[in-house]
């Protein structure tokens, strides 16, 4: 089935037989300090230009955050332009605050809102997956997403609501149609990715979730009823543990199973973060920020991107030079700003 | 001359090359020496530095559709003196974010201002809003909240016509003037304001009581957010302080519990300042109309050990907790209120 492909397209079995593939490691290269001076700059200035700025702030983060992210000795890459992204975050704004205002002082009014704004979520999901594919790139090749709006329907609002309409029964395969939704519609260049997971993957997971979930309950509980003083005093520390417990192992299991799924042509991603590895990071981030009055934001950002990317990998199966050039389709920024303010953050696994 | 790795734009290859700047051209050559691009100063974009993190130099126009051929280098000392961009917009910032004064300067200001405005500029602002808005249109904001209300939480009261017709005379002369009406319904013990003028008593709270002073502290207290326009002024706060936060941080999407944990937390203190400024409105009043306020203490008591009954263990919570409430803690409550009665 490899004749008539291009190189990098050849069968994966044959590679691994051949023994071309090689295993690539992700690095971070960022530096806790050295974002910090970035970081405050880009308060300062906001502060100083009335919230001006915030379009340039948030194009010198993203490029920290791509230019130090190294595959195979060689960075990404973030593109937009800051002024695209201040006019579709004025728009933004206005619109979010006109919502707010008009959802809290008018329920019924706000009940509509949200309803159209569901309506039109999976529209500016695409928008947004669109704008940031298009502007991410890797070895000057930029990333694209391309999805229909009944295809984002499916899979941001049909399953999930079905998921939730069958008390979770269906939540696993809604996972995997989202990621699936996320992942097939996406290209590095001309070349697709595509992915491959079953709902047992996601069934596995969201089970233990809902173990540790339970166990908790019942330990938090059973220590009340007791009514002992000490009992009663660790209880709200153990229900807090157990909850941060489970949504850690949520993400980790969530990311290892996306990238392990993923594949670019013939060659693969792969991804082994571990639970106490990452609860370490995450712990001492939340507790070293809330101390600071927030100052360790920066080094927090900077130390879980470390994580990830040490504990995730791109198995090469060939060449990395013949990927070709999409044709270059303009996406503005508003679907990504609208996302930002009301919060849907899709695919950010 | 600098040295760096040059891509058309095609393709995903990438070829080790150096960059010279001859007067006004900007050539690109291979390791031999030959040339691989050529082409006039002005079609050339810098990248602005930005750490020490490797910068594009896009050799053609990036916005069109075609794609564009690039040299990349993380020589970036060698780039700033090529291009002589020291001067420019973008050599400024990186020289802002390399200089260590300015870097400890902007941090001791950034604190003091996200202080001074979560403290001050957000309270104040929404304070002058709430009350330049006139009253007619308060008064119609939320008509439909306890329709809303009435379809989640709240159940028909079960209490008899007589006593609920009893309970409005008691609180007419004190309460009930103006846009203000009561109702009756079935929840836990608690009583709530709208902005609309609506008081809303649970059956639940006047069994708890004992005196019907008990129920007029209460009643002056909810009127107290009704009079200082609480709902309004915490929904504009609340939002001002989320898209605060969100464009100092530019980070609101990841909802990330560490960024969008302090605007909660923000919120929250605002609503145990109102329902502090409540609390001080219900004491006066009470004061003025001959009524002893420890009534307010009394039921206030009650409906701490109410709740106390119902999750045990609560009052052996870390005092920390305390910053996760809605209310302030009902201890210092009620010695603001014995304070008061001096």
């Amino acid at each position: 089935m490899s004749e008539g492909m291009t190189g990098t397209m050849g069968d994966s079995g044959d590679a691994i037989a051949s023994g071309e593939t090689r295993e690539l490691p992700f690095e971070f290269r960022g530096d806790g300090a050295e974002y910090f001076k970035i970081w405050i700059v880009n308060i300062l200035l906001t502060i100083v230009t009335l919230g001006i700025y915030s379009a340039w702030a948030k194009v010198r983060n993203n490029r920290y955050f791509y230019s130090n992210l190294y595959l195979d000795g060689e960075s990404f890459r973030y593109l937009a332009d800051p002024i695209t992204i201040l006019k579709s975050r004025i728009i933004a704004v206005v619109v979010f605050a006109a919502f707010i205002v008009l959802s809290e002082l008018f329920p019924v009014a706000g009940l509509v809102l949200a309803l159209a704004l569901m309506a039109i979520t999976p529209l500016l999901v695409v928008r947004s997956l669109a704008f940031n594919h298009r502007m991410s790139a890797y070895r000057n090749i930029q990333f694209r997403f391309d999805a229909s709006y009944g295809e984002a329907v499916m899979a941001l609002l049909v399953w999930p609501i079905l998921g939730m309409l069958t008390a979770g029964i269906l939540y696993p395969y809604a996972i995997l149609k989202s990621s699936e939704f996320i992942v097939r519609n996406s290209s590095y260049g001309t070349a697709a990715f595509d992915f491959d997971a079953e709902t047992w993957d996601y069934g596995r997971i969201v089970l233990i979730f809902l173990g540790v979930l339970i166990a908790t309950f019942f330990l938090t509980v059973g220590l009340t009823l007791l009514g002992t003083g000490v009992g009663s005093a660790l209880s709200p520390i153990i229900a807090l543990s157990g909850y941060v417990l489970a949504g850690v192992y949520l993400t980790v299991m969530l990311t290892n199973v996306y990238y392990n799924s993923t594949s670019l042509q013939a060659h693969e991603l792969a991804a082994n973060l571990e639970v106490p590895g990452y609860l370490k990071v995450f712990v001492v981030n939340v507790i070293l920020t809330v101390i600071t009055l927030g100052l360790f934001l920066p080094f927090a950002k900077v130390r879980m991107a470390k994580y990830r990317a040490d504990h995730t990998q791109f198995i090469a199966a060939g060449s990395l030079e013949e990927f070709a050039a999409a044709e270059k389709e303009q996406v503005g920024a508003l679907g990504e700003e609208l996302g930002e303010v009301f919060d849907f953050d899709v695919g950010a696994i | 001359m600098i040295e760096g790795k040059y891509s058309d734009g095609q393709s995903s290859k990438l070829v080790p090359a150096t960059l010279h700047l001859l007067r006004d051209w900007v050539e690109v050559r291979d390791a031999k020496n030959k040339i691989l691009r050529r082409l006039a100063l002005a079609q050339v974009t810098v990248t602005s530095r930005l750490g020490n993190t490797p910068r594009s130099i896009i050799l053609g126009d990036a916005t069109g559709s075609e794609p564009v051929a690039q040299f990349e280098s993380d020589d970036n000392d060698g780039i700033d003196a090529l291009f002589a961009v020291s001067g420019t917009a973008s050599s400024l910032l990186h020289r802002l974010e390399s200089h260590l004064g300015l870097i400890a300067g902007a941090t001791v200001f950034t604190v003091a201002f996200v202080f001074w405005v979560v403290v001050y500029g957000v309270p104040n602002g929404a304070t002058a809003l709430a009350y330049s808005l006139p009253d007619e249109l308060v008064s119609r904001t939320g008509s439909h909240t306890l329709d809303v209300l009435d379809a989640t939480y709240l159940e028909p009261s079960e209490l008899d016509e007589s006593e609920q017709a009893r309970i409005r005379a008691v609180l007419a002369p004190h309460v009930l003037k103006g846009p203000v009406t009561l109702h009756f319904r079935q929840w836990v013990p608690n009583a709530l304001a709208l902005p609309d003028g609506s008081i809303v008593f649970t059956d639940e709270l006047i069994e708890l009581a004992d005196h019907d002073e008990e129920l007029i502290a209460i009643a002056y207290h909810e009127l107290g957010h009704v009079e200082h326009r609480h709902l309004l002024r915490r929904t504009l706060q609340g939002s001002v302080v989320t898209i605060f936060l969100f464009l100092l941080t530019g980070d609101v999407a990841s909802s990330d519990l560490l960024v969008t944990a302090p605007a909660v937390l923000v919120d929250l203190a605002y609503s145990r300042e109102f329902e502090t400024e409540a609390d001080r409105y219900a004491l006066n009043a009470m004061t003025e109309a001959g009524i002893d306020p420890i009534h307010f203490r009394n039921i206030m008591q009650k409906l701490e050990d109410w709740y106390g009954d119902q999750a045990e263990g609560s009052s052996g919570m870390p005092a920390i907790f305390k910053y996760l409430n809605t209310h302030p803690q009902t201890d210092e409550r009620i010695a603001m209120i014995e304070a008061y009665r001096g």
